[in-house]
């Protein structure tokens, strides 16, 4: 009697277990990759850092770069860890704004730092059947030793996105987790919502 | 004798460090669930020898770091970037042969005799142009190949985040260094000084702006830099940018997120804690 009832469950369970990988499994192709890495440094580089417009210009053009490309959504969920399970979805919804709105206001305050440097994407590595790696260097044209990038791709929303950037070693999202790690055992996601609304209110000052 | 100095700053540290360790053996509050999950037992000692640190930073090394990078000429900079790089070769060397690479190893050597003669005593990275990219060993790297875990996170004075582990490697390797006991031999007992200094002050003007504006952005610069310094750490040790491994960890997928974080890599180290913890 109990078999009968669980037979449709394993079924399930096993159809579950094997449609996953699929429907999980990453549709982006390391030529696809290495081109979207690309094109997102060609246009980062011409239409937005040394483009000839005023900061404020850039940094929206920036803006909509990053949510076009960058799948801030997921970035933010691993960044919270095990804090997002049972929080405040009001506090996660505004943790994803300011998480979001954050990151672009850092990286357009590093535009000035720009000094020709090129990007060159060097080949790609699958990530599990999740996703894709891909790898890249920032040459100096003034010589100096290149920096290793590793851009971290998830098919998300029909496309790639980038969930991680891990630069040297050292991964952005696994940083930040780290960071916020701290803050919310100290004061919870909504103290830590404070202190990024604080931190943004300072950049768009600064 | 600096190095009696050396080794008396860290024997200190690594005695106070024990110290304060067993002092605060968990006592089951949040704050020490979290320190043990950070592996930062000290983390009320290191977060204070870090705001001395940045507090040392910022009214002496980093303007006369500044003054360096703004100063000399780009050219001269990168001319005692190299000669400083090329002292440390035989270092590097020694702890490429106790990590049984022979190819680095030999790279190594081929860099030092390359740079020590064509490269005029080191002032020119010749080798590099010649094939033979720089890289970076150190006795710490050798004690984690060997498999010497890290211990827990240590903020030294000055010198800046560490652990056990790297502390002892930086003790080790002023001993493998010929250079050392050169000019202990000829009375120059201010050589070893003059060039550690010269190497901070050459390490932090390249830091500029990087730290600043990680300063000024972070929320928690403390936990930002202790973070970055592990994962850095622990990329020098793999010498990621040759095998190309990379820290496993789980973005999840879709409505998997909550579940994933779970079996999450990095989760585990919570465990290596608390062994290590028993063990103290």
């Amino acid at each position: 009697m109990i078999r009968r009832f669980l037979a449709p469950l394993f079924l399930l369970l096993a159809v579950a277990v094997v449609a996953q990988p699929n429907a999980a499994r990453a549709e982006i192709t390391p030529e696809q990759g290495m081109a979207f890495i690309e094109n997102i440094a060609n246009k980062g580089i011409n239409e937005v850092i040394a483009a000839d417009v005023p900061q404020q210009e850039k940094t929206q053009r920036f803006r909509d770069m990053f949510l076009a490309n960058f799948g801030t959504e997921s970035t933010a969920r691993f960044v919270l860890g095990r804090h997002s399970r049972g929080a405040d979805p009001e506090q996660l919804d505004r943790f994803q704004q300011l998480f979001r709105e954050y990151n672009v206001l850092i990286w357009a305050r590093r535009f000035d730092e720009y000094n020709g440097q090129e990007l060159k994407v060097t080949g790609t590595r699958p990530d599990d059947d999740k996703g894709l790696f891909v790898e890249s260097q920032v040459v100096n044209t003034e010589g100096g030793e290149p920096i290793n990038i590793v851009w971290r791709l998830r098919e998300r929303e029909g496309g790639p996105k980038v969930v991680d950037i891990i630069v040297e070693g050292v991964s952005m999202a696994l940083t930040y987790r780290s960071e916020y790690d701290a803050i919310i055992s100290r004061s919870g996601l909504s103290g830590l919502n404070d202190q990024l609304a604080q931190k943004v209110q300072e950049l768009k000052g600064g | 004798m600096p190095t009696t100095v050396i080794k008396r700053l860290a024997a200190c540290v690594l005695v106070s460090a024990t110290l304060t360790a067993c002092a605060a053996t968990p006592s089951g509050n949040d704050a020490s669930v979290q320190s043990m999950r950070d592996n930062d037992p000290l983390e009320t000692y290191n977060r204070a020898m870090f705001q001395v640190n940045d507090a040392i930073d910022t009214v002496l090394i980093r303007p006369v770091a500044w003054t360096y990078k703004n100063v000399v000429p780009g050219h001269f900079q990168y001319q005692i970037d190299s000669f400083l790089n090329n002292l440390s070769a035989p270092v590097v060397l020694a702890n490429d042969i106790l990590q049984g690479n022979p190819d680095r190893a030999f790279n190594t050597f081929m860099r030092f005799m390359l740079n020590s003669t064509f490269g005029l005593a080191g002032i020119n990275d010749f080798a590099a142009e010649a094939g033979f990219p720089r890289h970076e060993e150190d006795f710490g790297q050798t004690l984690a190949v060997w498999g010497v875990q890290d211990g827990p996170y240590l903020v030294l004075p000055i010198l800046g985040p560490s652990n056990p582990r790297d502390t002892v490697g930086m003790v080790v390797d002023s001993f493998l260094d010929p250079f050392n006991y050169l000019a202990r031999a000829n009375s120059a007992e201010a050589f070893p000084w003059g060039r550690r200094v010269a190497s901070g002050i050459d390490t932090r003007a390249e830091l500029i702006p990087q730290y600043e504006n990680l300063k000024e952005e972070s929320v928690d610069f403390y936990a930002t830099i202790r973070s970055a310094y592990r994962q850095r750490r622990a990329a020098e040790i793999d010498n990621i940018t040759e095998s190309g491994d990379l820290p496993e960890y789980d973005f999840g997928n879709g409505a998997m997120d909550g579940a994933a974080f779970d079996g999450d890599a990095f989760d585990a180290p919570a465990e290596e804690i608390q062994e290590g913890g028993q063990a103290q």
